[in-house]
């Protein structure tokens, strides 16, 4: 069952380049099925794990010797996250991946990225988790390149170079840890490290593999890559990007290794709840000067992913719902808002906020969806963002983390001042030259967007529930790091 | 009798509520009279029971008490007097807009009033009070209607904020007051003896706080401005019904109350209450001279009225109390009359303007002799009811004068005499002008398309009544203060000097009968018409002599000029004054709060953009560079890790 979740992309991905040189068209569809199943097998995952998580032997090895895939309620809630923002990113392109030449080649990529993504989020093994990020990593630098103009490729080249150190760290502590404990399974390693977590060698390793996935997630000062590489990609791509990839393969990672493997040390903490304020600080500060609406959507993803990690940092149960909980929620409104920008590209033809002027009128699906999401981002209520923050910085000042919380509500300002900025210029302003002569977008990308918009509204009213349902197993995973061992080992 | 007490109350708020389900207007007229008739009668039955000192608990274990005494008795009976006599006006009165309204305010006025009079306990004391103010509000938003150009100079809504700010500060300080009292009495009951004194600040916060309460609602300086301001735009039966009888009744009861049964007044507080009235008569009578608009008189005088009524109520004896609230009940009835008078004028001819009217005492006689009784009455002429109550408190103050030790309060006594005595003259002076503007002299320009015909016969019969209990209170005041007004005092009133008003009246009833007898046989009615002759100069008016003319004199003189320059510019007016506060107030707040927290705010803003313009500067897209960067991410992160260890 669990690897369905992987088979599916792959098999996919294997299957377009076959199809689309018999018909151009057929490459979208099969796409969008696999999508759609994705979605439908991660909510089923929801549903499954109720009475326990699962663990999936490949060839009936059994995991110590073998390789395991896991579903517990952590992979859960990053599977759902996955899949939900790839079928709606997958929907949105029917329309507007038309415009680019060689849509086979396009998702396949996409499908292997997603074939990527289910993989580090399943997967128990750590070289396996290693193998499965590289292909979504690759298949992302191939997808930002896409457009193939100059800026792409600079990004791409760019991106990928500090991906590729961020890769090498990753794997130099992979090797370092094997020669060390002799074993790849993650929960072998958690047993065979348990008590001897301040060796020097280990310790050298956490600091290797907090700045490798601290890269793939964006966070300051390694975050570099991502304001040119996000903007460059293809909206649908962006939004996989920023909503999913850099919480997949870098938070997740990281909460995976540091929770489940290793212990979850007051330095590491420090070092979390530091990056958190200083990302969520230096991203908001650099969005809000910005006038290319993508880059300043990327700079924003660094300022929300800095509340995620300082969230997750301050290791307590309130402080990790918070963060994941927003984790979720800002995959919705910020692919949302990657999608609008799309939209106002797909139809003004440009991404400057200066020159789109006042598009509000001509286009209602995007300017009432990107007002959703502005405001949910700004943490305006009741919609979802305002909850998250709001748990966040209460755990903050429960933590007695006083500088951590003003940061986030100054933060939380700043955005909405940036985020207003967005709506005057691209919305409400008096119309311009542009508007007469744009029209809204096709109906895909208009119910893409009205989807994400419907949930942000709709998390936003029925937080409670859904934090039961979602965030509290997930979370559950990381208090009780111990017990992945013996779920695993059977121990 | 105990409970039933409580249907003077829901009986008017039940129907007016009703009335507003009728579709016909004459219903709800019909229905509103029948209403305050009930009322009416209801009241006489309590009144002549003699309920002495009832007092019922409202609900249960809240201790709410009403009750009734000999004092709220007798306002019982004139509330519910008034509030039909003015119905039965209201009818006819065209200048009204939206009568169905009208009629369900003015119920509910009488089931708020008697609620206030029946009321033994504070709370509900207060909560009558509020309603009050509410229905003072409403009914001086009623839009007259637009024929009368006179009212568009100022909109009703102007004069009901200015009422609604007066009279609420005058409220809130009531609340205040009663607010200590109770703290000092440790009971919400109204005490029935009076057993504060005043000999510590707080009780003469208390006393002062309440004092404010009754002023405002009275009308007495120093919170009178809103009667001139609400004169201007409010409908006539209007201003008969609030301020010229039972915003007086209701405020000069709580006068009584706080004066008699509250607290016991010292000489300071009889020496303050004194010059309070003396100063409200003179000021208000001298802004009453100068006044074109027959309204904005009638309503100076109904400022200077109440200043006799504190006057009386400052001299502490028996007397004193006895002709204020006497004077009361007399100025309840001829201002209320003058203020239907003036409507029916305002009815008949369209305006106001004293110097545009004249010559209707040949259109408009019973109009016109219903006036002059209020005129004379007002003025104090005997043997009308304006001159008894005046003569009680002219004792009042002489004997005042006589028995006081305090050579101070001597001094006090005297100036209120001279006040209320030269008060009286100016008051007759005043209304000369009024009689002789509108129903004697000529009109300026004599409108020819129509002669106006005399008011229809139930806007008669109210004044007509109100002038007959003119004059029979006029005739028979010794009968009305034994049984009316000594029950409720403790003492017997004493009179220094005695007047035979019966006597008088027929004497001088008997030489107008001569005097009539004489015109009619016939002597002189042959008229001869003359050249102007004034001492050999240029006569300033023509051949009209508008009433007018005379008065504008009175204002060039030097030092009155400067008086009047002094009182018009209204620098004293309590709205006036709170709302420059509040304005200074609002420019300091603007100042130093608002405009720094908006230097506040562009600092930050600029202090985020400088931020934002450094980061982005140090963002070169170099891509060693951001190498570097990750190396020293990378170094930074081990440091910290192996710090600890």
């Amino acid at each position: 069952m669990v690897v369905f979740f992987v088979v599916i992309p792959l098999l996919a991905a294997f299957l377009i380049p076959l199809v689309s040189k018999m018909r151009e068209g057929s490459a979208r569809v099969l796409a969008v099925l696999s999508g759609s199943l994705l979605l439908l097998l991660s909510i089923a995952g929801i549903f499954m794990i109720k009475n326990g998580s699962i663990v999936y032997s490949l060839g009936g090895w059994r995991p110590p010797f073998g390789i395991c895939m896991v579903l517990d309620g952590l992979s859960v809630l990053f599977l759902l996250v996955i899949n939900l923002i790839g079928f709606i990113a997958l929907l949105y392109s029917w329309d507007y991946i038309k415009r680019y030449s060689s849509q086979g080649l396009y998702y396949t990529l996409f499908c292997l990225m997603l074939a990527g993504l289910n993989g580090v989020a399943v997967s128990g093994d750590l070289f396996n988790l290693y193998v499965f990020l590289e292909i979504t990593s690759i298949a992302s630098y191939a997808l930002v390149a896409f457009g193939t103009q100059a800026e792409e490729l600079e990004a791409a080249f760019k991106y990928m170079v500090l991906g590729s150190v961020a890769s090498a760290f990753i794997l130099l502590a992979i090797g370092i840890l094997f020669g060390s404990v002799s074993t790849l399974n993650m929960a072998d390693i958690a047993r065979s490290l348990a008590g001897s977590e301040s060796r020097k060698l280990i310790l050298f390793c956490l600091g290797l593999f907090t700045m490798g996935f601290s890269l793939k997630a964006g966070l300051v000062p390694f975050h570099t890559w991502l304001p040119d590489a996000h903007p460059a990609a293809p909206a649908p791509v962006s939004a996989m990007l920023s909503g999913v990839v850099i919480k997949v393969i870098g938070i997740y990672a990281l909460i995976r290794l540091v929770f489940n493997i290793f212990i979850f040390t007051p330095a590491i903490s420090q070092i979390f709840i530091w990056m958190g304020i200083i990302s969520m600080s230096v991203g908001v500060l650099l969005a809000i000067g910005q006038w290319d609406f993508k880059r300043l959507l990327a700079y924003h993803s660094i300022s929300q992913i800095g509340y995620v990690i300082f969230g997750i940092g301050l290791g307590t149960p309130l402080g990790i719902i918070g963060g994941l909980f927003h984790l979720f929620n800002h995959s919705v409104f910020k692919s949302l808002l990657f999608l609008n920008a799309g939209s106002l590209e797909y139809a003004t033809g440009t991404r400057k906020l200066q020159e789109i002027n006042g598009s509000g009128r001509a286009m209602p699906f995007t300017s009432v969806s990107s007002l959703v999401a502005s405001l949910s981002i700004a943490g305006v209520p009741p919609l979802c963002g305002f909850w998250s923050k709001l748990i966040i910085i209460i755990a903050a000042f429960q933590a007695g983390n006083i500088i951590g919380g003003i940061t986030c509500i100054l933060v939380g300002m700043v955005t909405l001042a940036s985020f207003l900025k967005v709506q005057k210029y691209a919305f409400s302003k008096q119309a311009g030259d542009i508007v007469s002569k744009i029209k809204e977008v096709p109906l895909t990308m208009a119910a893409a967007m009205s989807v994400l918009a419907l949930f942000c509204v709709l998390i936003g009213l029925f937080f409670v529930p859904f934090l039961d349902q979602l965030i509290r197993p997930a979370t559950n995973v990381l208090l009780e790091g111990a017990n992945y061992v013996n779920l695993i080992l059977g121990g | 009798m105990e409970r039933t007490l409580f249907f003077l109350v829901t009986l008017p708020i039940s129907s007016g509520a009703l009335l507003l389900l009728f579709r016909a207007q004459r219903a709800r007229m019909r229905f509103a009279q029948l209403v305050l008739l009930a009322g009416l009668v209801f009241s006489l039955f309590v009144f002549f029971r003699r309920p002495n000192e009832l007092v019922v608990n409202l609900i249960g274990s809240y201790n709410l008490y009403l009750g009734i005494n000999r004092l709220s008795g007798v306002i019982l009976l004139f509330v519910n007097l008034f509030g039909f006599l003015v119905c039965l006006y209201s009818r006819d009165y065209s200048l009204l807009k939206n009568k169905g309204i009208y009629f369900s305010l003015l119920l509910w006025l009488i089931a708020f009033s008697n609620l206030a009079c029946l009321a033994a306990d504070f709370i509900i004391f207060i909560f009558a009070w509020g309603a009050l103010l509410t229905l003072l509000y409403a009914f001086l938003n009623l839009n007259t209607a637009g024929n009368n150009p006179d009212s568009l100079k100022s909109r009703p809504s102007d004069s009901a904020n200015k009422a609604l700010v007066v009279v609420g500060f005058g409220d809130f300080s009531l609340l205040l007051g009663i607010c200590l009292y109770v703290y000092t009495i440790g009971t919400t009951q109204m005490p029935g003896v009076a057993s504060v004194m005043l000999n510590n600040p707080l009780n003469w916060c208390s006393f002062l706080l309440m004092l404010c309460g009754a002023f405002a609602k009275a009308g007495c300086g120093p919170l009178h401005t809103w009667i001139p301001a609400a004169a201007e735009t409010a409908p006539g039966p209007v201003m008969a019904i609030l301020p010229a009888s039972l915003d007086k009744l209701l405020g000069i009861y709580l006068l009584a109350r706080i004066c008699v049964d509250f607290f016991v007044l010292n000489d300071s507080a009889m020496a303050i209450l004194l010059l309070i009235g003396a100063s409200t008569i003179m000021f208000a009578v001298i802004m009453a001279l100068i006044q074109h608009d027959l309204r904005k008189l009638l309503s100076f005088h109904a400022i200077s009225q109440v200043g006799y009524m504190v006057l009386g109520f400052g001299t502490g004896v028996p007397i004193g109390i006895a002709g204020g609230l006497f004077h009361m009940v007399n100025h309840a009835l001829y201002k209320s009359g003058l203020f239907l008078t003036g409507a029916s004028i305002g009815e008949k001819k369209g305006t106001f303007d004293l110097e545009k009217l004249g010559g209707l005492a040949t259109y408009m006689p019973v109009t016109f002799f219903t006036g002059l009784v209020f005129a004379l009455s007002i003025s104090g002429v005997p043997p009308f009811n304006g001159f008894a109550s005046k003569w009680l408190l002219y004792q009042a103050t002489l004997i005042g004068m006589f028995t006081t030790e305090n050579r101070f309060l001597a001094l006090v006594f005297l100036i209120a005499l001279v006040a209320a005595m030269f008060g009286s003259a100016l008051t007759l002076a005043s209304f000369i002008k009024f009689i002789h503007a509108i129903f004697l002299g000529q009109e300026e320009r004599p409108s020819e398309k129509k002669k106006p015909e005399e008011v229809s016969a139930p806007m008669r019969t109210a004044v007509v009544v109100l002038a007959g209990l003119c004059i029979v209170l006029g005739v028979v005041p010794n009968l009305f203060l034994r049984e009316f007004i000594e029950p409720w005092m403790s003492q017997r009133v004493f009179f220094l000097g005695t007047w035979n008003s019966a006597v008088s009246f027929v004497l001088i009833f008997t030489g107008l009968l001569l005097g009539l007898l004489y015109w009619a046989s016939g002597k002189d009615k042959k008229v001869r018409q003359d050249d102007l002759f004034i001492g050999g100069e240029e006569p300033v008016f023509g051949p009209n002599f508008p009433a007018t003319e005379f008065y504008r004199t009175i204002e060039d003189l030097p030092l009155m000029k400067r008086l009047y320059l002094f009182l018009k510019s209204e620098s004293l007016d309590l709205f006036n004054l709170l709302g420059r506060l509040l304005r200074s107030l609002a420019y300091l707040l603007y100042i130093f709060v608002d405009r720094m927290l908006n230097l506040l705010t562009y600092l930050c803003g600029y202090l985020v953009l400088g931020f934002s313009w450094a980061f982005r500067k140090a963002h070169t897209g170099v891509l060693d560079f951001y190498l570097v960067w990750v190396l020293c991410g990378l170094l930074l992160v081990i440091f910290f890790l192996f710090r600890s260890y």
